[in-house]
């Protein structure tokens, strides 16, 4: 068997955005609620159904690499349930969600390999350091046990395992250069430089697959 | 399942309104509407330049500007990119070379078309369904629009292929339908238009498995019909296409379903 894999490395999906629009409905776009990331590349569009909803109704839709944004969901404890779109296949998952005024929900890993896997982030920080904001890496790209996460050259926090976060982490305001890469061989993944302002949070999330297709966007939370 | 419900299946997936996007539009804002057809000897052309009752055993190589691909900018002027790799699989090949594939192209959307050498080759099915949402998952992650397309049935020297291709065509209509992806059904289109599925004459015969002429006729025919959103196996689709396209009546000859 021919295996060519093929290195796309700092693909970028260059989105500063406070919160994205569209989405699926019911929940609409919001500054609170729940945001579902996709970084499973070998999963369909999903839909997002909380247990609160007495209809069922979908909250979200989402396809790998989206940002839709925060959809209104109330601030409860609660079930979410991720299934493929249109009714057309399995429950990914279902989980509770933290209660939190702002929450993440990624989607990471592959069918084949590591299974489907879902897990929730909650989005909300509790001070910042005058003078800055705060910046954190959520990671869901397959084939990597490890991620780093470079803030103008200097590892900020390294060894992020799969599925996992750095936690929130301040960085002054400004422009800085962002980097990640693999912990184990240092391939980046993605390099980009942007502005930050103080008292605002942003995620880095990357998904997708290392060496095969991965991407990196760096979102504002809130 | 026959391939008659496998066609039906197709009809209701790829024409529901909420499928509708549109492939005739700038996505990308380069000026220019253009498109990528990724995809086997199928997609590549093999196959075309010979007549319904001619006698072939191989069909003949072709310089990759034929087949269905110089045919959907003849009937659009929308430009296609032929990506077509004779030979190649999606899941050891086809699925690796996308994403440089996708990403170095400026193209608006993607027609994806894989299958038959992995039905040759007797491919787990849910192997070919990861793989085929791979692909759809890095071109919807660039940007890009997608078609899938189904695959016709071999026959003929082919014949027990078309196990395989139809298990295939059961992931195309799954993952259509879960990535709100229009579907062009060139399995339905065979359904309806060969004479004899068991000896269709869209074929190279006896070799069964490469159209010929006429039949990448019909596959350009279905998919251009999925870009402008109708329904050609639907009575009334043929005639509608042709009034959109100003062609002359008779022009499409896919046939409705009965």
């Amino acid at each position: 068997m021919k295996l060519v894999y093929i290195l796309l490395s700092s693909l970028l999906i260059l989105s500063i955005t406070a919160c994205g629009g569209g989405g699926g409905g019911g929940g609409g776009s919001s500054t609170e609620g729940i945001r579902v990331l996709h970084g499973a590349i070998e999963l369909s569009q999903v839909d997002a159904v909380s247990s609160l909803s007495e209809t069922g109704e979908v909250f979200a839709v989402t396809a790998f690499g989206d940002n839709n944004g925060y959809q209104s969901v109330p601030q409860e404890e609660q079930v979410i349930s991720i299934t493929t779109h249109n009714k057309s296949g399995d429950v990914i998952a279902s989980l509770n969600a933290p209660v939190a005024k702002r929450r993440t929900l990624m989607l990471y890993g592959t069918e084949a390999t590591t299974g489907n896997r879902a897990v929730f982030f909650t989005d909300e920080v509790e001070e910042f350091t005058e003078g800055s904001g705060k910046i954190r890496l959520l990671h869901g790209v397959a084939a990597a046990a490890g991620l780093d996460l470079l803030v103008d050259g200097s590892v900020v926090s390294g060894g992020v395992g799969f599925g996992g976060t750095s936690g929130y982490l301040d960085i002054s305001e400004g422009e800085h250069t962002i980097v990640v890469r693999r912990t184990a061989d240092n391939l980046r993944l993605f390099s980009g430089t942007f502005t930050f302002t103080a008292k605002t949070a942003y995620t880095v999330f990357a998904g997708g697959e290392a060496e095969y297709y991965s991407f990196v966007q760096v979102l504002t939370d809130g | 399942m026959n391939n008659f419900l496998i066609s039906l299946i197709f009809v209701v997936l790829s024409f529901s309104p909420l499928l509708a996007e549109d492939f005739l539009e700038d996505i990308n804002g380069d000026g220019i509407v253009s498109h990528i057809a990724l995809g086997d000897s199928i997609t590549y052309g093999v196959g075309d330049g010979t007549s319904v009752g001619e006698f072939i055993e191989e069909a003949p190589d072709t310089d990759g500007r034929a087949g269905y691909t110089g045919r959907v900018e003849t009937l659009t002027g929308i430009d296609v990119q032929n990506r077509g790799i004779p030979g190649e699989r999606l899941i050891t090949e086809g699925v690796f070379r996308a994403p440089a594939a996708i990403s170095s192209s400026s193209a608006d959307g993607v027609f994806i078309m894989f299958g038959t050498n992995d039905a040759i080759f007797q491919e787990d099915r849910s192997d070919y369904r990861r793989a085929l949402q791979r692909v759809i998952n890095v071109a919807h992650a660039l940007g890009k629009r997608v078609i899938l397309v189904s695959l016709p049935p071999p026959c003929c020297d082919h014949q027990g292929v078309d196990a395989f291709t139809n298990s295939y065509n059961f992931s195309v209509q799954e993952l259509g339908a879960a990535n709100s992806l229009r579907i062009a059904d060139v399995a339905g289109a065979w359904a309806t238009t060969c004479n004899d599925l068991s000896e269709c004459q869209l074929y190279n015969l006896p070799e069964g498995l490469h159209p010929n002429t006429r039949g990448y006729d019909v596959l350009a025919q279905m998919i251009v019909g999925a870009m402008y959103g109708v329904n050609l196996l639907a009575e009334g689709g043929a005639a509608e296409l042709e009034a959109m396209l100003e062609l002359p009546e008779g022009t499409i000859i896919v046939k409705a379903a009965a």
